[in-house]
């Protein structure tokens, strides 16, 4: 643990200039495996050249992501394609990308792609963190899509919590059945998520300038197979 | 442990500060000073001094300077304008703790006076209250005029307005202390709350709360503090619920919705064991055909699954028993001990669920009225009640005019008395809550 907090230390550090940011997913994703956060690997492309050869490294079935710090909801700039198969479909995804990207927002910032692991589909969590100015380090927790956003499905804790608490408020959430197993479903790894849960309450302790995280979706596997966050997005900033 | 609390509720010394023959607009507040000055008389535990500024008290002073420095308690009941015009005078005499009653200062005027408090380090201040209630020593330093029976709860209240409800509706819970604090500089509810948690007459601390200076402290006490006793928290405010509900709740704290769930849950921890089980036994003693006997329980159990408990059918060898001893008692699901049972009855009953491994709590619903049942057999079911160190009892009567009767018993028994089955519920999942809290300390 004492290196996963030099490692995160250092990654914090290199953000400079100081004041509040967003990392880029790329250097969102450093920080979370530095703290040993399971993420699908993720590389980043600056042209497209670049984008094979990352291809090559990671294999197919790929997803490509738009990179730039001016489009922070990237499926709303169509800026995410899935399922790329082969390196000609990887030419077409890039030129798309760029397209799209230029369509949505015509002065962004691009600073290229980024070439990613492909996961097949999975029960989806989210999992956030945030500096509260009055209750500090706050986890929460909740399933992916609808019943986030539409029922308000979540949990909170404060932060750090022990692994029983993480596993309460996986219990909290009316959709836990989702992920205890439904309709002949097997069940998914829960021990993971309370982890998951767990480690990322002491890193937004532990690093009061993690004002931000968000980790969404985060892909749980079945029982015992552990959870993988395939989306991240943390702000950093001064410590008062 | 800061020194403050003690100040407010065991005052060595104290002064009241007020005018006891304004006219006009602020008739009022010489109304509520002559009523301060009554209530506090009955106080013997400390010199108390009286700063009347229109000097027609008897025994009293007129001038703030006469004050002696260094005072325990400094209670002011003043217009605002006449607050504002002697507060340096006012705090120039050093008393460990200022209180305004039914009075308050501009927010500006606070934050100035929070940081020439800060430096001198001598004065607590706290505006916007009713006041300080201390049953163990007799003290009565607020201006309302109410009986308030001796209990064990004590309660933090930052909204005037809820403290005053609550000292106007506890006849049956009775309270120990009360605080009304408002707000406050050099003392806060965390210092309350810790002196609380040392204090051997409150059994259960309640907080009415609207706002926190700072949320992460306030939790860390209350985590602290409800590994000795029961905490429950009634939030008012709005921002951050989901936020504050779920921090309370994983600090081991109850969190209630309103008023008078926070008085018969408070009133049912202070007087019950904490339940270590969800199989609560119903004992009734209800007329009527069998449907109709058996609808008020049937009720009961509906809510009681709401709460997140079941009904628990005692064992065979429970029911020989009984059977045996009362051939007419009815047990089914429910246990029916008919219209015209007397104590042996509820006696014998009780202790024997008591001793059954698959009943972990008792509900008795009766009806008052419609029986020969009085309030001596209630009396009775209480001291039965009390016998049990491990397993709680809980009364219903749900005729609503044996309120009366409920309360009196309530005030001045350990068997808590709810009119209302939903109430008794509410008040059972709050003691498995706790019994779960204990469980997982003893585990760790």
């Amino acid at each position: 643990m004492a290196s996963s907090k030099k490692k995160v230390a250092e990654i914090i550090q290199s953000t400079k200039p100081r004041g509040k940011r967003e990392l880029s997913e790329i250097d969102s994703k450093k920080l979370l495996a530095a703290w040993e956060i399971p993420v699908n690997l993720t590389k980043l492309a600056k042209s497209l050249n670049d984008a094979i050869r990352a291809a090559r490294e990671i294999h197919y079935p790929l997803v490509m992501k738009i990179a730039s710090p001016d489009i922070l909801h990237k499926s709303e700039a169509k800026g995410v394609v899935v399922g790329i198969g082969s390196e000609l479909e990887l030419m077409q995804a890039y030129k798309d990308l760029m397209n799209n990207a230029r369509a949505y927002k015509q002065d962004a910032e691009i600073i290229g792609v980024t070439v990613q692991e492909y996961l097949p589909p999975a029960r989806e969590i989210i999992i956030g963190a945030l500096q509260d100015p009055s209750f500090g380090a706050t986890v929460m927790f909740g399933l992916g899509g609808v019943l986030v956003e539409v029922l308000k499905d979540i949990s909170f804790r404060l932060a750090p919590l022990s692994l029983e608490e993480a596993r309460e408020m996986i219990l909290d959430i009316k959709g836990y059945p989702i992920l205890s197993g439904l309709r002949g479903n097997p069940p998914a790894d829960i021990d993971a998520v309370a982890d998951l849960i767990r480690r990322v309450g002491n890193l937004t302790h532990e690093f009061p300038e993690i004002k931000e995280l968000d980790m969404n979706p985060v892909f749980v596997l079945n029982a015992g197979k552990g959870v993988v966050a395939v989306d991240a997005r943390i702000v950093i900033g001064e410590v008062k | 442990m800061s020194s403050v609390p003690k100040a407010l509720f065991e005052p060595r010394s104290m002064v009241l500060v007020g005018s006891s023959e304004l006219s006009g607009e602020y008739e009022i507040y010489s109304r509520l000073f002559n009523s301060l000055v009554k209530n506090v008389t009955s106080y013997k535990k400390g010199k108390t001094y009286i700063i009347d500024l229109d000097g027609k008290l008897e025994k009293s002073e007129k001038r703030i300077e006469s004050i002696r420095l260094g005072q325990d308690l400094m209670l002011v009941l003043l217009p605002k304008t006449m607050i504002a015009k002697n507060l340096q005078k006012l705090i120039s005499r050093q008393a460990k703790a200022i209180l305004l009653v039914e009075g308050k200062i501009e927010n500006s005027q606070l934050v100035e006076l929070s940081k020439t408090l800060k430096k001198k380090r001598q004065t607590s201040f706290i505006s916007d209250s009713i006041g300080v209630v201390n049953n163990t020593n007799g003290l009565v330093a607020t201006p309302v005029s109410a009986q308030i029976p001796k209990g064990h709860i004590s309660i933090i209240s930052q909204d005037p307005c809820i403290a005053y409800n609550i000292l106007r509706s506890v006849r049956a819970t009775g309270i120990n202390k009360l605080i009304s604090v408002g707000d406050s500089t050099g003392t806060d509810e965390v210092d309350i709350l810790n002196y609380l948690s040392h204090d051997e007459g409150t059994r259960v601390i309640c907080v009415y709360i609207n706002k926190l200076k700072n949320g992460r402290m306030f939790i860390e006490a209350i985590k602290t503090i409800a590994k000795r006793k029961p905490i429950i928290i009634f939030y008012g405010g709005v921002d951050q619920s989901m936020l504050f509900a779920a921090a309370v709740n994983q600090v081991g704290a109850l969190q209630v919705f309103d008023f008078d769930e926070m008085l018969n849950v408070a009133g049912g921890l202070a007087r019950q064991p904490p339940l270590n089980g969800e199989k609560i036994a119903i004992v009734t003693n209800f007329i009527g055909g069998r449907s109709v006997r058996a609808s008020q329980a049937i009720l009961f159990e509906r809510y009681l699954l709401e709460e997140g408990l079941s009904v628990g059918r005692p064992s065979e060898e429970t029911i020989k028993k009984i059977k045996n001893k009362f051939p007419t008692v009815d047990i089914n699901k429910y246990i029916n001990i008919g219209e015209n049972a007397k104590a042996d009855i509820f006696n014998f009953t009780i202790q024997t669920l008591f001793s059954d491994e698959k009943v972990d709590g008792v509900v008795v619903i009766n009806c008052l009225r419609s029986t020969l049942l009085e309030s001596d057999t209630l009396r009775k079911i209480s001291e039965i009640a009390k016998k049990s160190k491990k397993k709680p009892v809980i009364d219903v009567a749900v005729a609503a005019d044996d309120k009366a009767i409920c309360e009196g018993v309530m005030s001045t028994t350990k068997l808590p008395v709810y009119t209302r089955p939903e109430h008794a519920a509410r008040v059972l999942r709050a003691l498995r809550s706790r019994g779960k809290q204990l469980e997982k300390l003893q585990k760790k």
